[in-house]
């Protein structure tokens, strides 16, 4: 089981209106009968946001019209879309992802993963002397979210975002996927989930302010 | 560096003709005001309003314009750009329009030529060179720079969805952009630190800041700075710049899923302020995210 072959089809300076004859030019000549199923990822940012939008399916004749609704909805609200890349599977990987938790389980979570790291870091000697004024920890850890969707087109729809702060990750998660809804591309959201590290993470950087010390709390730069 | 004979070169690069064929008998047709050496070069203003630049005795350059300051003497060349000499020598610098549509160009642009064959089954070359944006404030801010620096006024392309192509179709402009290597592929840009001073590299960061970084209020009370691309050999060199102008920025992050890589760096928060001041940004939610940091600050400091 492995991913047979792959390629970038479309990259930022590229003429925006070749994405779907770019993804269907490529399926159409590397698709063959021994392969199951491929996927199709626009990948891009929105401010401190970074995003992916991944859809699967096993029938990539005529997929050029819903490419460019994907990339459509995916640059609705996005500065920059990086690329457009596709790739074969010689087996069902979308069943590899499956996020189907409630809104509010991934809060939960979220919540309590700051509370853990809020405990982890106020011992930590940079932070401890910074508390002892009666100043309260606030940690900003990095923090990926992912979304499942249903499509009566594609196998699976996935996003997923990265960002510091879930707010504005729920945000841009829901305003997608009301676009991938309106564009027929999905027909509604089946769950979320949200990555639960604790242990890995280390401090990016810290702003001591008059009642709160910030931490942004990311992942070793050698990850 | 440059192409074609070396008459056009001159021209070029010092807007004035063709060079003096000999610099030794200028000096005694007029006799100079004004002598300042840097190093190896002096620079002889004479009663004619004009400057020459002379090296080891040799007239190498007659301007008509100039700016002396304490440290240096700059002078006009074509294309943005300034002929800057000082102690250490003599460099072609970036003006501060030139240096914004660098950064513009690195961040949001691209400088390519595609080879077609035409309905005669000729082949046929276009050079292009063009920036993207969302933003009609960024696209108004790359045409002002393609006429101040080139003459040309960019053609637009818009989608329904908003998105511009502005787009410069000019040998001449990708060959002169393709000099400093700001763009080489589709992912790939340089800094040209080379070509930059102080004034030049803030004003390449913010021309690149405007598209490629982003300023958000985190929690509704910090501002984060930072710098994001595909290309990590690129982001070094603004981290370096950045560190030039006396920034700490953090080391290079990276998101990476399956093949796909994404790098960004920070500025610390520490320095958002001096950020805000000496850099800045054109794009009008950066602006409003500055505004809104200054108005947290000025609540916390009347709080303190």
């Amino acid at each position: 089981m492995r991913k047979l072959k792959g390629a970038r089809v479309w990259g930022w300076g590229d003429d925006p209106e070749l994405v779907g004859k770019n993804v269907q030019a490529y399926l159409n000549k590397r698709w063959k009968t021994t392969m199951e199923e491929c996927s199709i990822t626009v990948d891009g940012r929105y401010e401190n946001i970074l995003f992916e939008i991944t859809v699967y399916t096993s029938e990539p004749k005529d997929v050029e019209g819903f490419v460019n609704s994907l990339f459509d909805a995916a640059l609705a609200k996005a500065d920059k879309i990086y690329f457009v890349t596709v790739k074969l599977y010689d087996h069902g990987a979308s069943n590899e992802k499956t996020y189907r938790n409630s809104l509010s389980f991934v809060k939960e979570v979220y919540n309590k993963r700051e509370q853990v790291l809020v405990q982890k870091f106020k011992e930590h000697p940079e932070v401890k002397p910074l508390l002892e004024g009666g100043r309260t920890l606030v940690v900003i850890p990095i923090t990926v979210i992912f979304c499942e969707l249903e499509s009566e087109r594609f196998n699976k729809i996935v996003m997923r975002a990265r960002n510091s702060d879930l707010e504005p990750l729920l945000e841009h998660i829901h305003f997608l996927a009301n676009k991938l809804v309106e564009f027929k591309i999905a027909t509604r959201i089946l769950g979320y989930d949200v990555e639960d590290n604790t242990e890995e993470l280390t401090i990016l950087d810290l702003d001591v302010g008059e009642q709160e010390v910030f931490l942004w709390l990311d992942y070793p730069t050698t990850k | 560096m440059g192409g074609g004979s070396a008459v056009r070169q001159y021209e070029r690069r010092f807007l004035q003709g063709e060079p003096e064929d000999t610099g030794r008998k200028d000096g005694c047709e007029e006799a100079p005001h004004k002598t300042r050496s840097f190093g190896e070069y002096e620079v002889h203003e004479t009663g004619s309003n004009e400057y020459k630049l002379i090296k080891a005795g040799v007239a190498i350059g007659v301007f008509s314009e100039a700016r002396v300051e304490e440290e240096r003497i700059l002078f006009p060349l074509s294309r943005g750009m300034l002929l800057e000499v000082s102690k250490e020598g003599v460099r072609e610098i970036a003006t501060f329009e030139k240096a914004v549509l660098f950064g513009l160009i690195s961040s949001d642009g691209s400088n390519a030529y595609h080879q077609k064959i035409n309905s005669k089954g000729r082949h046929h070359t276009d050079h292009s060179t063009r920036f993207y944006s969302k933003d009609r404030i960024l696209i108004e801010l790359f045409d002002e720079s393609s006429m101040k620096i080139y003459g040309l006024t960019p053609h637009h392309y818009e989608r329904k969805d908003g998105l511009i192509t502005a787009a410069i179709y000019s040998k001449g402009v990708f060959y002169d952009l393709s000099d400093y290597d700001v763009k080489m592929g589709a992912y790939e840009f340089r800094v040209p630190r080379e070509h930059l001073d102080y004034d030049g590299k803030k004003a390449y960061l913010k021309g690149f800041f405007s598209g490629d970084g982003s300023a958000c209020i985190v929690r509704r009370k910090r501002l984060q700075i930072r710098f994001y691309s595909k290309c990590k050999e690129g982001l070094e060199g603004l981290r370096q710049i950045l560190m030039d102008l006396g920034f700490h920025p953090y080391e290079t992050e990276k998101d990476e899923r399956s093949d796909n890589i994404r790098y960004y760096f920070s500025v610390p928060a520490r320095e958002c302020k001096k950020f805000m001041d000496e850099i800045g940004s054109f794009k009008p939610e950066h602006i409003e995210a500055f505004r809104e940091y200054r108005r947290l600050r000025g609540e916390e400091a009347e709080r303190g």
